[in-house]
């Protein structure tokens, strides 16, 4: 009952993103592009057609829609299905099923917080992009330098934080959080948001700082799933006090379900 | 309804379950069918097999569920579902207006319970049959407690068949020593059919961390890689025993269809391809329909058991 499709997207173009191995996979695939909204994501299948390992298709959250028919993926080439597509030439058609989830609902007014860790930060870049105008603060962490996805043209204030100090402060991205949102005036706390994406320490304590804060926070959450229609409840864990999929239910959810 | 003609008759008797055509969901796969609806044709394939349905709501296994291996994958889901009552309630009515055969897995601890879900479902509008599952490696009681003895298996078999008219499968495991023999004892309580084979128990482990990499530490394997096994286990039972046969394991295309149908299959259950390709038990379905045509075969039912040894 999703509004998902099943389409053959071609592989545009795939180009370094960071120093370190993190490549953008440029898909054109207009019926998933134009549907798209922000946090959602897609299954990629990790080859064409007929190749049958790597088997599973790749969930990848949607990292931009730079035009109404291209979408693009950010992957960290870390195992066989990643290594597998970064290599792909231009040209091959690969299986692409979304757009799927329940993406993020930021407010219509109020400022904007948007905290990414890691590759989490894919998404947010889609969100911040469909913010453009709005009072955006992206708050970005990487363990290095060569581990960030480059910010530049992005529609946002940044504030990068690595943990040798590389770029930006020295230290998480929580702490940066934790300096916004005392920086909040106590009037506009009510009326923010906290859009973030990245390693569950780091989602678990940006859950805790707006909880304190009495920011409204969405976490977008990851989930090792097969089948990213609801069908196969892999990704189903505790949610607000009942099993819930991370590919049906989410991958964007209330912090306060997640972390009660 | 005669078939059009050069175009091969699809339709199949699994005992007393008439379906119009071999190919089959499998369960666990294919969710309760509404999570494909406006991706796939449902009304194409020959039967809807739902997850597996308990009397009470089981909340499934801790994360992670899914592992990745070689041509396949791991799962210990646990069984997550909500209960016979929200089931009725809540994922019967879509199923039931389906234009093909529904299918309802059943699951339980002891064989009063498999027979108190056959009784419940008897009579429901928009189950055509069930499907007893006693092989899911992924719980301690039920499951594949009953499968792997072939006393238990019958007793479990015998127990749903007294409490139903509904058509009745059993779903095999593989993980036991002598299949046919459990087989053999399940087929001669009455059933319609056996479906082979359910995952193979397997395990993986992070190497960096240490830690096997499904939450539950075991769980069953599926795809193309268990195809062998599979077929193996449907050409050993068709052989063996009376009562028709449902191959189930490593269908990805038509040809894994056909195969299984030549080791002596009546009908397929196409699972895990589902995960990758939703539209693939349509298209094994269209491919298979074309083999059989290029073939010469009137029916699909000529196909079966053909393998020559």
């Amino acid at each position: 009952m999703s509004g998902s499709i099943q389409v053959h997207a071609e592989l545009v173009q795939v180009e370094p993103r960071a120093r370190q191995r993190i490549v953008c996979l440029r898909l054109f695939a207009p019926q998933v592009a134009r549907a798209a909204r922000p946090g959602q994501f897609v299954m990629l299948a990790p080859g064409p057609d007929g190749q049958l390992d790597p088997f599973l298709n790749r969930p990848f959250s949607i990292h931009r829609v730079p035009d109404a028919d291209t979408l693009e993926l950010l992957v960290a080439v870390v195992g066989r299905g990643t290594e597998g597509l970064a290599a792909l030439p231009p040209g091959v058609r690969l299986r692409l099923l979304g757009p799927i989830g329940r993406g993020f609902d930021p407010p219509a007014r109020g400022p904007l917080l948007l905290l990414g860790g890691g590759l989490g930060v894919a998404p947010l870049f889609f969100l911040a992009e469909s913010l453009a105008g709005r009072p955006v603060r992206l708050l970005y962490g990487a363990a290095t330098a060569e581990a960030l996805v480059s910010t530049a043209g992005l529609p946002c204030r940044v504030e990068l934080a690595t943990d040798d100090g590389s770029a930006g402060r020295r230290g998480l991205a929580t702490e940066l959080l934790a300096e916004a949102l005392s920086a909040l005036p106590v009037a506009e706390r009510a009326l923010a948001y906290l859009a973030a994406c990245g390693p569950e320490p780091m989602l678990a304590r940006a859950a805790a700082l707006c909880r304190e804060a009495g920011v409204r926070a969405e976490l977008s959450l990851e989930a090792h799933m097969a089948c990213g229609t609801g069908a196969c409840m892999g990704c189903a864990r505790p949610i607000g006090g009942r099993p819930q999929r991370v590919c049906s239910e989410g991958p964007v959810f209330d912090a306060r379900e997640v972390y009660p | 309804m005669s078939p059009a003609p050069l175009r091969p008759d699809m339709r199949v008797q699994i005992g007393r379950l008439a379906l119009k055509n071999p190919v089959m969901v499998a369960s666990g796969t294919f969710g309760w069918a509404n999570e494909y609806a406006g991706l796939v044709r449902l009304d194409a394939l020959g039967a809807v097999v739902t997850k597996g349905v308990s009397l009470e709501p089981r909340a499934g296994n801790p994360q992670p569920r899914i592992a990745e291996t070689a041509a396949g994958l791991l799962n210990s889901i646990g069984l997550q579902n909500p209960g016979l009552e929200a089931f009725i309630s809540q994922k019967l009515p879509f199923l039931h207006g389906l234009d093909t055969a529904v299918v309802v897995n059943i699951l339980g601890d002891t064989p009063e319970e498999y027979a108190r879900l056959a009784a419940a479902l008897d009579g429901q509008a928009g189950v055509d049959a069930l499907e007893v599952n006693i092989s899911c490696p992924n719980v301690r009681a039920g499951g594949i407690a009953f499968g792997s003895d072939p006393g238990a298996a019958a007793e479990v078999a015998a127990a749903v068949r007294a409490a139903t008219r509904l058509p009745v499968l059993v779903k095999l495991s593989p993980n036991v020593t002598d299949l046919v023999a459990i087989a053999s004892r399940v087929a001669a309580t009455g059933v319609d059919g056996l479906v082979l084979i359910n995952t193979l128990r397997g395990m993986a482990i992070d190497v960096w961390t240490g830690r096997p990499r499904l939450g539950n530490a075991i769980g069953g394997l599926s795809g193309p890689a268990i195809k062998p096994i599979a077929v193996r286990a449907v050409f050993e039972v068709s052989r063996a025993v009376a009562v028709p046969v449902v191959g189930c394991g490593g269908i990805t295309g038509w040809a894994d269809a056909a195969e299984h149908m030549r080791a002596g299959a009546v009908a397929v259950q196409v699972g895990s391809a589902t995960f990758r390709n939703p539209a693939a038990p349509v298209e094994v379905e269209e491919g298979l329909e074309r083999f059989l045509g290029e073939l010469g075969l009137r029916s699909c039912r000529e196909l079966v058991g053909t393998v020559e040894v």
